[in-house]
């Protein structure tokens, strides 16, 4: 709030406390004389008792202190201020405080009128001491939770391309439409027990339960039947409950530097195992300035029919999904943070999506392409399921990112864009809000055809180009970014990752997804130290370039039409095909020599509907 | 009534009594109104780092803080007003909790302020003063004082116990008329070189004339001892008025007052006091963070609660308790003696 300026000269003495001068009060004390004001600076090393004596004869309208702080300090100036009160100075006289380690609730809790930090110019003080701006001080942000989908029309500008993904999806659907698995009516069944439940009919849920077990299989089944643990799982115990504690309502102050987060929407990965961990992984990151984070499950999961209950601790990567401990989960972002829940593999995808909304997540991830060719699950059964879950995801008003890592397996660009735009129309389709997740990876294909020689800005900027002229929708690349640039180095992981994170979010991607510095090589525990790594640089890149771009060179133009034309290409021949999900088997989207692999899990459980 | 809850240092345990405090007045159904001179409630500590209690606040209290710090509370607020005065996170309102939850307290920085603070409190609230480190200026302005002190301050608890007796003697200083007249006014205190020697001066020019002197501001044990002993030969007994006893406990070594006082007494003066408030007792906390100068972080550790307790007991000779070793039965005893609205 802005008060009207005073523009009488003031009187100021400097008081630097500490036992030598520090640079930083005479560049103060330069600044307030060149505006004109009367200033005084007292030596240094003064005892508490001789500087307040000295202040009190000169009775200065601003009293500035300057003093690192250190072991027994806060203490020094609690006395100083105490004495600047007792003595009647502080009557007269504006009381502040200034140095590297000030914050404004440590200068609260000293007693000081008002404290400077690192963050503090000289000019600033200035201002303040003319009364032009008042250092109100916010203690914490208020944050709203972000839509990534908001303002997209989802209109193809791409018509010819635009046509056929239609197409392809309108045949997609109405193929599943005819067909059902275990999964749809896991997830069906899911939502009557918890309704059930919500109106305390213990009965009926205790009923429905049983049904739903009857769907399951192998260890999970087991565990329904018996109550025996599936392998490398066990409950979580009351402390570790206690842990959890109680929802995160406050949305944490950045630390000096990582602000400049706070404008985008920069997310990281968790899942390790132990929802006591993530809960700690989380709150590191969303303090660290992340804006959201994304949950990962067991990979084992995608295998098994049927989700537990319950709150489980897993011994391996990867947390559980469960509706238990995807709330506890959920208490540890904060109001503003986004969570997502992904449901983009395996044999639970609808109740996957089932969980995440009961469980308040802001968003899923479904990809049928990615899901079947790269992560193992049968391309029949997850293009039913994959359905099914982007039409609950429209019904639960989720948005579902649609992703693309079989690149990494080698699958070209054309071919996972393709399924990308194919899968994301469905999703139009059935009301939903997909949001499309290019890779940004020095992928077998950037490596093979030489777009990444000379540097990765290219081709990861012709793929946003790409899909920007296709179609009016929200892009979000992940996931992570910078797959396969980055080396055991910590500061080289951490600066390729920032990179290509400003890179997406400099392009107009409306969120990126980053990894650790140590997750892409780590084969074990992802370190707090290392999540902080790549927010610190993430936030150094995006503060190093503002609001100026990165200038790819005349390659990319040319790799993003070759890249159009050869979605178009795919997509012809997918249309052709009359069949998408014979498109998948066949290879349309991506074959072996690319190094997809239709994938097994759920093979022959998709029944006809009668 | 205005309870203010001091502290002779930083993690002395003032949250833990205040809070004990709280629930002692809304056992007798008290109303509250709480402000802070300095920032509590929050979840880590702002220098070490370490957990602090946190401060329930239920619907229908009272509490003055900064606007930022109830908007970072938990509890809900209404009507919230301005009280004038601003602090270092910004200006300060007045507010009611209308939801109970967590607040963080970040109120008037100095007694002038707390004074303009305190002046919309109706009558019938009882007015709950949180301290912040050892700052005791403000503290003026309460009727009754609870000041926290252990092992934070001092590991020793004979110095503890020193420092302890001190203040107790320091805070039973006889009153003194508010409209009573002096001969001498001192301004400006006296704790800085030379004024001791100043006033000596004065002192011994008008022996004659000089039987009442007011010292007006900080007092140190050290500057008054050294004035002593700059009268020595005086042979008028003297009366040395001074505005409020926390102004002797702001500057110097706290513990040397026993003897000043001592000297004083034996030298036929008396100190008394304009206003006071009244000590009911001490808190005692065996906490003790560490600092590890290596990392720059702080850690949790005690000395042994009970003997240090009793040890500081056998030597204080005023109240004292260790809240969470005995409970708050102690000083709910204190606070029984005290007439509250």
């Amino acid at each position: 709030m802005d008060k009207p300026a005073d523009q009488t000269a003031k009187r100021i003495l400097l008081v630097p406390l500490d036992p030598v001068h520090d640079v930083g009060i005479k560049l103060i004390g330069r600044e307030l004389s060149k505006r004109g004001h009367e200033v005084s600076l007292l030596p240094p090393d003064l005892s508490v008792e001789e500087a307040v004596a000295r202040a009190n004869v000169l009775e200065p309208d601003f009293l500035m202190v300057s003093r690192t702080i250190s072991y027994g300090t806060g203490e020094l100036l609690a006395k100083f201020v105490d004495l600047c009160d007792a003595s009647g100075l502080r009557q007269k006289t504006t009381l502040v405080v200034g140095g590297l380690s000030i914050r404004p609730e440590m200068a609260q809790e000293f007693g000081f009128d008002a404290g400077f930090g690192p963050d503090t110019s000289p000019g600033d003080v200035g201002l303040f001491v003319e009364g032009r701006k008042s250092k109100v001080c916010r203690v914490t942000r208020t944050a709203e939770k972000r839509d990534l989908t908001h303002g997209f029309t989802y209109e193809f500008k791409d018509e010819e391309i635009g046509g056929l993904c239609l197409k392809i999806a309108r045949q997609l659907l109405d193929w599943a439409s005819q067909r059902t698995t275990p999964a749809i009516e896991r997830a069906r069944t899911r939502v009557k027990i918890e309704e059930a439940k919500a109106k305390g009919d213990i009965g009926a849920a205790k009923e429905l339960r049983g049904f739903y077990a009857s769907l399951c299989d192998g260890q999970v089944r087991n565990w329904y039947d018996t109550g025996q643990p599936v392998a490398n799982t066990r409950p979580l115990s009351h402390d570790e409950l206690r842990e959890l504690g109680a929802r995160e309502e406050r949305v944490p102050v950045l630390p000096k530097g990582q602000e400049v987060l706070a404008g985008h929407n920069v997310l990281v990965q968790y899942g390790t195992g132990c929802p006591v961990m993530d809960s700690y992984h989380i709150r590191l990151s969303l303090a660290w300035g992340a804006g959201g984070v994304v949950h990962f499950d067991p990979s084992w999961g995608a295998r098994a029919e049927g989700l537990l209950e319950g709150e489980w601790s897993h011994a391996h990567d990867g947390t559980l999904l469960t509706l238990e401990n995807l709330k506890l989960i959920r208490g540890s972002v904060h109001p503003g943070g986004l969570w997502q829940v992904r449901a983009h593999r395996g044999l639970n995808t609808p109740e996957t999506v089932v969980l995440g909304h009961l469980a308040g997540a802001d968003l899923t991830k479904i990809n049928i392409v990615y899901g079947s060719l790269g992560a193992g699950t049968d391309p029949a059964r997850l293009a039913v399921d994959g359905v099914e879950a982007m039409r609950l995801a429209a019904g639960f008003t989720l948005p579902f990112d649609v992703v693309t890592n079989e690149e990494l397996c080698g699958v070209p660009a054309s071919k996972a864009f393709a399924g990308m735009l194919i899968v994301a129309s469905a999703g139009i389709l059935l009301g939903g809000r997909p949001i499309l997740q290019p890779l940004f990876a020095n992928s077998p294909e950037a490596m093979i055809k030489g777009f990444s020689e000379d540097n990765y800005i290219d081709f990861n900027a012709a793929k946003i180009m790409v899909l920007q002229g296709i179609i009016d929708a929200p892009v979000w690349p992940g996931a992570p970014v910078g797959f396969l640039t980055q080396t055991q180095d910590r500061c080289q992981s951490a600066t390729m990752t920032a990179l290509h994170a400003a890179l997406a979010l400099s392009l107009g991607a409306q969120a990126v997804t980053i990894a650790s510095s140590d997750e892409a090589y780590a084969g074990g525990p992802i370190s707090g130290g290392a999540r902080v790594d790549t927010l610190n640089s993430t936030a150094a890149a995006l503060r190093f370039l503002g609001g100026a771009k990165f200038q790819p060179t005349e390659e990319a133009l040319g790799m993003a039409a070759g890249l159009r034309d050869d979605i178009l290409d795919v997509l012809e021949r997918v249309a052709l095909r009359e069949d998408f999900v014979s498109a998948l088997y066949e290879g349309l989207l991506g074959d072996e020599e690319d190094g997809a692999y239709p994938g097994r899990a759920g093979k022959d459980t998709v029944r006809m509907l009668p | 009534m205005i309870l203010g809850v001091a502290g002779t240092a930083k993690n002395t345990g003032k949250t833990t009594a205040m809070l004990a405090v709280m629930e002692y007045l809304r056992s007798t159904g008290s109303s509250l109104f709480l402000t802070s001179i300095g920032y509590d409630g929050e979840d880590a500590d702002n220098l070490t780092g370490l957990p602090k209690p946190r401060i329930l606040m239920r619907p229908g209290d009272l509490v003055s803080s900064a606007l930022p710090a109830l908007k970072g509370s938990l509890a809900s607020f209404e009507d919230m007003a301005p009280t004038g005065v601003q602090s270092a996170l910004g200006p300060v309102y007045r507010a009611r909790v209308a939801a109970p939850g967590r607040v963080i307290v970040a109120g008037p920085p100095s007694t002038a302020g707390l004074s303009l603070v305190l002046q919309g409190v109706p009558r019938d609230r009882v007015v709950l003063l949180d301290g912040a480190f050892s700052r005791l200026a403000p503290m003026s302005l309460a009727t009754h004082v609870i000041v926290a002190t252990g092992a934070a301050r001092y590991s020793d608890p004979r110095q503890v116990a020193a420092e302890m007796r001190s203040i107790g003697l320091v805070m039973s200083l006889p009153a003194y008329p508010m409209d009573g007249t002096f001969d001498v006014h001192v301004p400006g205190g006296l704790y800085a070189e030379g004024q001791d020697t100043y006033l000596a001066g004065v002192l011994l020019e008008g022996e004659r004339t000089i039987q009442r002197v007011h010292i007006d501001g900080v007092i140190s044990p050290e500057a008054f001892g050294r004035m002593l002993a700059g009268i020595r030969y005086l042979r008028s007994r003297l009366t040395f008025i001074v505005s409020h006893p926390v102004y002797l406990v702001i500057s110097g070594d706290i513990s040397l007052w026993e003897d000043v006082l001592e000297e004083a007494k034996e030298a036929g003066h008396r100190l008394v006091s304009f206003r006071s408030s009244k000590l009911l007792g001490f808190t005692l906390s065996p906490f003790k963070p560490l600092f590890d100068p290596a990392r720059g972080t702080y850690a949790e550790s005690y000395v042994p609660a009970r003997s240090f307790a009793e040890q500081i007991r056998k030597q204080a000779g005023f109240p004292c308790t260790d809240l969470v070793l005995e409970g708050p039965a102690l000083l709910h005893s204190w606070l029984a003696t005290v007439r509250i609205p």
